[in-house]
């Protein structure tokens, strides 16, 4: 099933480019010696036939739309196509949401996505996905089909089902009391080395000049140790807050081991609980913290 | 000859020795190179280590002095003095101190670095693995290469041959109860997978500052500094002061070319765009240190490779430079975001 994906998958990119519907296809193309998978940008025909699809594709490629060259070929109009799984789309529904792409200038190939392998074990060498388990996000995947797209890849029926709670693995972090939970953390972000993979590898993380980045005054205290830590990912777990797809990139991209992840997503358990809203669901939803309704909660607020 | 189990005695004795010792432990299936308490077992079964050396002689915080603006006072705080170990380092990670050592201590000496240098005994286990990002051949080392370390522990089975290469090494081992091999026959060293040819590529960049290949090479590479962070040769710092009202603190902290505010100065920020940032990374590392003090900022070690969320791969980036002269096709125009 995943071949015959491939196969379409690079037909649709093919079909753009040859058309110049669109100016670049970004997908996931073969690592370097056929190690694994990475991200791949065609350009040509030629190129989309480079395109892969198999259960090593994690990188949520949303995240490419802000930069060279997708951002340069957007701001002055042209088309981009993207390649996206479930939860990657769940990360272009809140960039349109948040007006940072035109829903005519971006063309999604959604694909239908039975779960990608936990590429932990290629650190020692292997190949991504060697250890044969996929991701913890993928077993408890609600967008198995992608909530946006403009081609579909792959057959919706033939989805898994989702198993368990999406939220199910940062359920300990609440069940821990306050001082439990501070120790986690201090302990973990004790480790951050601020090399800002998990700011880089986030979609949601666009801004053009991050506040850790701006020095007059300095907000956010530069040195590694505790306090400047925590001053980073507090930030940047409130700008997150309400936005964050659960796409988990932020701790796959960690090369300290820290579940950056279970901070937002903590997170967005917080936001759907309180006013029943998940990021990146359904592009008509209006996002919880652009709407405003007398019964709101405010429980949360201490 | 010591066991491999003996080491952590050899631990053990160091800290009683009044050494600070720095050793590979696990954690979630990930070795780190880490201070280790007296009883703790070194790692040794890895490949390498996710941080390199650099960790402990470089700092990625160090506080410099304290301030106090109130009486206009300024106090230093100096380097920690104390002995320190590093054991079971590969020899790619005590080959990266070699090429610190001439960026930092001569001509301008960097007084911390070098405090902490001469207190540092590097006690390497030389390699029985590599693993496919491993590429120390190519950069003239090797699985059993002796730069830089001043004992090196040669596997044999299940023992180490203990060969100390220096005075300090010689002392080290006394110290810790340690005696020499003079003879014995280690295991060959293992057979990389991985060779990265770099013919061609100082004469290329010589020349190509300037090049489209830069916006080709660098276009996966979504700006963060974990290659940087975790490379055993990167050094550059940036000096950020933490103040208040009246009072504060300065520290070096790590700081890299991926960055939007690296070097960036009143009015000018002199690379705009990934492709520039990138280039620095290549140009300072296989150009200037050539440049200036002879040697390639880089050991092959890999863990750029390794630990890149998107798959950017040096090597084949080394390769691919001088290949064929001109860029496969046009690169964008440059825009006005960068990260």
């Amino acid at each position: 099933m995943q071949e015959s994906s491939q196969n379409r998958l690079r037909e649709e990119a093919g079909k753009l480019l040859s058309a110049a519907a669109v100016e670049v296809v970004v997908g996931y193309g073969d690592g370097h010696g056929g190690d694994g998978v990475r991200p791949l940008f065609a350009r040509t025909p030629d190129e989309a036939a480079g395109l892969v699809w198999n259960d090593a594709c994690v990188h949520n490629l949303a995240t490419y739309l802000s930069r060279e060259p997708c951002r340069q070929i957007l701001l002055r109009g042209g088309k981009v196509g993207i390649v996206a799984k479930g939860c990657d789309a769940r990360a272009l529904v809140v960039l349109l949401q948040e007006g940072q792409i035109a829903r005519e200038s971006v063309h999604v190939i959604g694909m239908v996505c039975d779960g990608v392998l936990d590429p932990g074990a290629a650190v020692s060498g292997g190949t991504a996905g060697s250890s044969g388990a996929v991701l913890p996000k993928c077993r408890q995947c609600e967008v198995q089909t992608p909530p946006l797209y403009d081609t579909l890849v792959g057959d919706p029926a033939g989805a898994a089902a989702a198993e368990g709670d999406p939220l199910e693995d940062v359920k300990d972090l609440q069940s821990m009391s306050l001082e439990e939970r501070w120790s986690f953390w201090t302990g973990h972000l004790a480790r951050c080395i601020k090399c800002y993979a998990c700011r880089q590898a986030c979609p949601m993380c666009y801004c053009a000049t991050c506040i850790t980045e701006k020095s007059e005054p300095q907000w956010i205290d530069k040195p590694s140790h505790l306090k400047g830590a925590l001053a980073y990912h507090l930030i940047r777990a409130m700008h997150l807050a309400g936005r964050c797809v659960s796409c988990g990139e932020c701790g796959r991209a960690c090369p300290m081991d820290i579940p950056v992840d279970k901070i937002s997503r903590y997170l967005a358990g917080q936001v759907e609980e309180a006013f029943d809203y998940k990021a990146g669901m359904d592009p008509e939803a209006t996002p919880a913290f652009r709407t405003y309704r007398e019964d709101d909660p405010e429980d949360f607020i201490r | 000859m010591v066991s491999k189990s003996d080491l952590s005695s050899v631990i053990a004795r160091a800290v009683s020795a009044g050494y600070e010792v720095y050793a590979p432990g696990k954690r979630n299936g990930k070795v780190y190179l880490e201070k280790a308490d007296d009883g703790a077992s070194p790692e040794l079964d890895h490949v390498i280590t996710v941080n390199g050396v650099k960790d402990i002689l470089l700092p990625r915080c160090e506080p410099l002095a304290d301030f106090n603006l109130t009486d206009v006072s300024i106090e230093s705080i100096d380097a920690p003095a104390a002995g320190r170990v590093l054991l079971a380092t590969r020899p790619c990670d005590a080959a990266s101190l070699v090429i610190l050592d001439a960026i930092l201590l001569d001509p301008a000496r960097d007084t911390r670095y070098a405090r902490m240098r001469e207190e540092t005994v590097v006690v390497t286990v030389a390699c029985s693995r590599a693993d496919a990002a491993c590429f120390c051949t190519s950069m003239g080392y090797g699985p059993h290469d002796e730069t830089g370390s001043d004992v090196i522990l040669l596997p044999a089975g299940d023992s180490y041959l203990v060969r100390p290469l220096t005075e300090k090494g010689k002392a080290f081992i006394g110290e810790v109860g340690l005696e020499a091999d003079a003879g014995g026959e280690p295991d060959s060293p293992p057979q990389l997978t991985r060779t990265v040819r770099t013919e061609g590529l100082k004469a290329w960049l010589d020349e190509n500052f300037e090049s489209e290949k830069w916006r080709d090479v660098s276009i996966n590479c979504i700006g963060c500094g974990a290659c940087y962070y975790l490379c055993p040769t990167c050094h550059c710092f940036d000096i950020t002061d933490e103040a208040g009202v009246a009072r504060g603190r300065r520290y070096r902290i790590w700081d890299c070319c991926s960055f939007a505010d690296f070097t960036k100065m009143a009015g000018h920020q002199p690379r705009v765009g990934r492709h520039a940032r990138y280039r620095q990374r290549i140009m300072h590392k296989f150009k200037y240190t050539v440049d200036n003090v002879n040697l390639t900022a880089c050991v092959g070690d890999g863990r750029c490779i390794r630990h890149c969320p998107v798959g950017v791969d040096i090597g084949e980036i080394l390769e691919s430079l001088p290949e064929g002269g001109a860029a496969r096709r046009g690169g964008p125009e440059p825009g006005s975001r960068e990260g």
